[in-house]
C-alpha cells in the first residue's frame, strides 16, 4: 500500500471512534451507568463495521484479500480484536472488558498507521487457500490473545481489591474472580488451537511451495515459541501449578513478548523468511 | 378526584403497632369494607412489616381520610390512641412523591432494600384481583414501577450489601460467582453459626459443613441444613473442600493456622478460598490473609465494608431522589391530561357521530360515486373532523397539564358542545 487509498477514511474512522469508546467504557469504570458501556459498545460497533467495510473494499481494489503487508496484518489483528469485545460485550454484558481491551484494540490500530506506507509484499501462491486460512487464523490467535491479556488485567484488578479488602466501584462491575480465570483459560486455548491451526495450514502451504517446513523462519520460530508459552501456562494450571494471580502476570507477560516480539519479527528480521530476496525456492 | 396515603410505618410506629395493624388474613375484609366509604374510588392496601398504608383515589380527601383513619384504629381497639398519633396522611402531589419514594426504597428502613418493589407490585396485582383498580391507579403504579427499575438500574443503591452477612455473601460471590456450588465450611455450633447458615441457604447455598468441638451440636444444624459435620480433630481435612470458611466459634485461640490453610490451598490446585472470620478472639491466624489465594476477612473488616457500602447506598440516594423528581413531574402531567380524557373522549365521539350521521344522510347523493371515490370522501371528512378537534383537545391537554383553570375548560368544554355525561 504505497499510496492512500481514496477509502483509507474509513481505517481512519474506524480508529477515531475507539477513542471516544474508551472514554466511555472509563467512565462506566468510574459511575457505573449501563448507558455508557451501551454506548461504548455501540461505538466499537461502528467501527467494527467501518473497518469491516474498510477490509472489503482493499480486498475487492487489491483483487485479493488484505492479508500481505505488515499494516494488513495488523488491520486484521485489530478487526478481529473489536469483533472479540464486541461479541463478548454482546453477549456475556461484561461491561468493564472493554476498559482492558479497546486500549489493546487503539493501540494495534495505531501501529498499522506506522506501517501503511509499506508495500504489500508479493506473497507466493496468495490465492492458495490454506495460506489464507493460515493468515486468518493466526491474526484470530493474536486477537485472542489480545483478549486473554485484557481479562488478566480484569482479573489482578479484582484481585487486588479483594486482598485489599477494598470495594471501589471496579469491585462490583467485574465478574467474579472465578469467571475471570475461566475466561482467560479459554480465550487462550482458543488461541492456542486458533495459532496451532494457522500453523499447520502454514507448513501444509510450504510443504508445497518449497518442500520445506520453512522451521529457520524467524516468523514461524516466534509463533512456536509463542504457542509453546501459551501452553505451558494451560498445562501448568491444568496441573494445579499456576493459577490466579501468577497464571494472570504469565498471559500479561507473554502478551507483551507476543506484541513486542511480533514488531521485532517484522521491522527488523523481515517477517517471513521466504519474503526475503534469496530466501525460499 | 384527590389522592391520599394514609397509613403507619416504622418511622411512626413501633413493630408491636405494625404487627397489630398488618393486614395479612383480613385483606378481603379491609377491601370490602374500604370500598364502601363514601367518596372512595380506586384502592391499593401495602401490607408490609415496615408499613401498612393505603392508597386510594378519592372524591372528598377530608372525608375519606376520616374514613381510613377511623378503619385503622378500628383494626387494633385496644391501641387506638397510639394508632391515631402514629397515622400519618399525604394528599395529591405529596402522596405521589411518597409512593415514588416506597416502591423506590428510598424511605425503607434499610435504604435501597430489594424487597420493597416486589411488595408493592403485589399489593398493586392484591388490589386488582379485589377489583379495587381503575385506570388511574393503572396508569399511575406502572409508571411508579418503572420509576422505581430506572433507580435500581441506574444508581449504586441496591449494589452494595448493607449488614455484615450480605457482606460477606457478597465477597463469596465477587470470588465464585453464584454460590450454588459453593461449599461452605461453619466453625462453631452456636447462635452465630445458625444465624450464617440461615443467610447462607438463603444466599442459595447447598453445600454446608459444621465443624464444632461438641459434634452432637454439629450434627443438628447439619441434619436441620442438610449438611455434614464434623469435629475439630478433622478440621484441616475438612478445610481443603470449602471455598468458603465461616469461623464464629468461642475458642479463645487461634484454630485455623497458615501450614493448615497452605495444604488445603496446594490440595484445591490453587482453587481459591474466603476465610470469613467473626469471631472475638478472632480464630484465624492473621497470617493466613498472606497466602496467595486465600482471602481473609474478620469482623472489622466486614463492618467497614458495610458503612461504606451504606455510604454509597446513601449517596446514590441524592441521585435517585434528583431522578425521582423528573418522574413526580412526568406523573402530575399525566395525572393532569387523565382528568380531561374523558372529556376528549366524549368530544370526539360527538364529532364523529356528527360526521357518520351526515355521510349517512348525503349516501343517496353520493350513490354515482364509486368505491374509491367513496373512500375518498369517508377520507375528506374524518381530515376535517381531525383538524377541527386538533385545537380545542390541544388546548384542553395543555391547561391541564399547567393545571390552572382546567376544570373551568373542561366544564366549558362540556357546556358548549353538549357532553354532560348522559346527554
Amino acid at each position: 500500500m504505497t499510496g492512500m487509498p481514496p477509502y483509507f477514511w474509513l481505517y481512519e474512522a474506524a480508529f477515531l471512534l475507539q477513542a471516544p469508546a474508551l472514554l466511555l467504557f472509563l467512565a462506566y469504570a468510574i459511575r457505573a451507568r449501563r448507558a455508557f458501556s451501551l454506548a461504548a459498545t455501540g461505538l466499537l460497533s461502528a467501527s467494527l463495521a467501518l473497518h469491516l467495510l474498510f477490509t472489503a473494499l482493499s480486498a475487492l481494489v487489491a483483487g485479493r484479500l488484505p492479508l500481505a503487508s505488515g499494516f494488513e496484518a495488523l488491520s486484521l489483528w485489530g478487526l478481529a480484536l473489536t469483533g472479540l469485545v464486541v461479541w463478548v460485550e454482546a453477549r456475556h454484558q461484561l461491561g468493564l472488558l472493554g476498559v482492558f481491551l479497546t486500549p489493546l484494540s487503539l493501540l494495534t490500530l495505531l501501529m498499522g498507521f506506522r506501517f501503511v506506507h509499506a508495500a504489500a509484499q508479493p506473497i507466493p501462491g496468495l490465492q492458495d487457500l490454506r495460506l489464507l486460512v493460515h493468515v486468518s487464523l493466526a491474526m484470530a490467535a493474536y486477537a485472542l490473545f489480545t483478549g486473554a491479556a485484557g481479562v488478566a488485567g480484569a482479573y489482578l484488578v479484582q484481585e487486588r481489591q479483594l486482598k485489599a479488602r477494598r470495594s471501589a466501584g471496579l469491585f462490583y462491575q467485574l465478574p467474579s474472580l472465578q469467571e475471570l480465570e475461566g475466561l482467560l483459560a479459554r480465550l487462550t486455548l482458543a488461541g492456542v488451537a486458533a495459532l496451532a491451526a494457522g500453523l499447520l495450514a502454514g507448513f501444509a502451504w510450504r510443504l508445497s511451495y518449497d518442500g520445506s517446513l520453512g522451521l529457520d523462519d524467524p516468523k514461524v520460530g516466534f509463533s512456536l515459541g509463542i504457542g509453546a508459552l501459551y501452553s505451558l501456562g494451560l498445562w501448568l494450571r491444568r496441573r494445579g501449578a499456576i493459577s490466579g494471580r501468577r497464571l494472570a502476570w504469565l498471559a500479561l507477560a507473554v502478551f507483551v513478548v507476543l506484541f513486542l516480539g511480533y514488531y521485532l519479527v517484522n521491522l527488523y528480521l523481515g517477517g517471513h523468511g521466504f519474503l526475503k530476496p534469496g530466501g525460499g525456492r | 378526584m384527590g389522592l391520599l396515603v394514609t397509613g403507619i410505618s416504622y418511622k411512626t410506629a413501633p413493630v408491636e403497632l405494625r404487627e397489630a395493624l398488618a393486614l395479612d388474613g383480613r385483606l378481603a375484609e379491609s377491601y370490602a369494607r374500604l370500598r364502601r366509604l363514601e367518596g372512595m374510588g380506586e384502592l391499593v392496601l401495602l401490607s408490609t412489616c415496615n408499613r401498612v398504608e393505603a392508597y386510594a383515589s378519592v372524591e372528598d380527601a377530608a372525608s375519606a381520610e376520616g374514613g381510613l383513619r377511623e378503619f385503622f384504629e378500628s383494626l387494633a381497639p385496644a391501641k387506638a390512641a397510639q394508632v391515631r398519633k402514629a397515622l400519618h396522611a399525604s394528599h395529591d402531589e405529596a402522596m405521589l412523591w411518597h409512593l415514588l419514594q416506597v416502591a423506590s426504597s428510598l424511605d425503607s428502613m434499610v435504604l435501597g432494600e430489594a424487597q420493597i418493589l416486589g411488595q408493592v407490585k403485589q399489593a398493586y396485582e392484591q388490589a386488582v384481583q379485589h377489583q379495587a383498580v381503575g385506570p388511574v391507579f393503572h396508569g399511575l403504579f406502572q409508571r411508579v414501577f418503572s420509576a422505581a427499575k430506572q433507580v435500581r438500574s441506574s444508581t449504586e443503591i441496591g449494589r452494595h450489601a448493607a449488614s455484615i452477612p450480605s457482606v460477606a455473601v457478597q465477597l463469596a460471590e465477587r470470588l465464585f460467582g453464584g454460590l450454588g456450588a459453593a461449599h461452605v465450611l461453619l466453625l462453631g455450633a452456636g447462635d452465630m453459626a445458625e444465624l450464617c447458615a440461615e443467610h447462607l441457604a438463603s444466599a442459595g447455598v447447598t453445600r454446608l459443613s459444621f465443624c464444632n468441638r461438641s459434634q452432637p451440636k454439629a450434627r443438628e444444624l447439619a441434619r436441620r441444613f442438610n449438611g455434614t459435620a464434623c469435629g475439630l480433630d478433622e478440621l484441616d481435612a475438612c478445610l481443603t473442600g470449602a471455598d468458603v470458611v465461616v469461623c464464629s466459634s468461642g475458642a479463645p485461640e487461634y484454630l485455623i493456622h497458615p501450614a493448615a490453610v497452605q495444604a488445603a490451598l496446594d490440595a484445591r490446585k490453587g482453587k481459591p478460598q474466603l476465610l470469613v472470620d467473626i469471631s472475638v478472639p478472632r480464630n484465624i491466624d492473621p497470617a493466613v490473609a498472606g497466602l496467595e489465594q486465600a482471602y481473609l476477612y474478620n469482623l472489622d473488616d466486614l463492618d467497614s465494608l458495610a458503612n461504606e457500602h451504606r455510604e454509597r447506598r446513601l449517596a446514590a440516594s441524592h441521585e435517585a431522589e434528583v431522578m425521582l423528581k423528573h418522574r413526580l413531574r412526568d406523573l402530575r402531567e399525566w395525572l393532569a391530561a387523565s382528568r380531561v380524557t374523558p372529556t376528549v373522549g366524549r368530544l370526539s365521539a360527538r364529532f364523529e357521530a356528527v360526521r357518520a350521521a351526515e355521510l349517512e344522510r348525503m349516501k343517496g347523493k353520493l350513490a354515482h360515486l364509486d368505491e374509491k371515490d367513496r373512500a375518498k370522501v369517508e377520507a375528506l371528512t374524518k381530515a376535517i373532523v381531525a383538524k377541527l378537534l386538533h385545537t380545542p383537545v390541544s388546548r384542553l391537554k395543555a391547561q391541564a397539564a399547567k393545571g390552572e383553570g382546567a376544570m373551568r375548560l373542561v366544564e366549558g368544554a362540556e357546556q358548549l358542545f353538549g357532553l354532560e355525561e348522559g346527554s
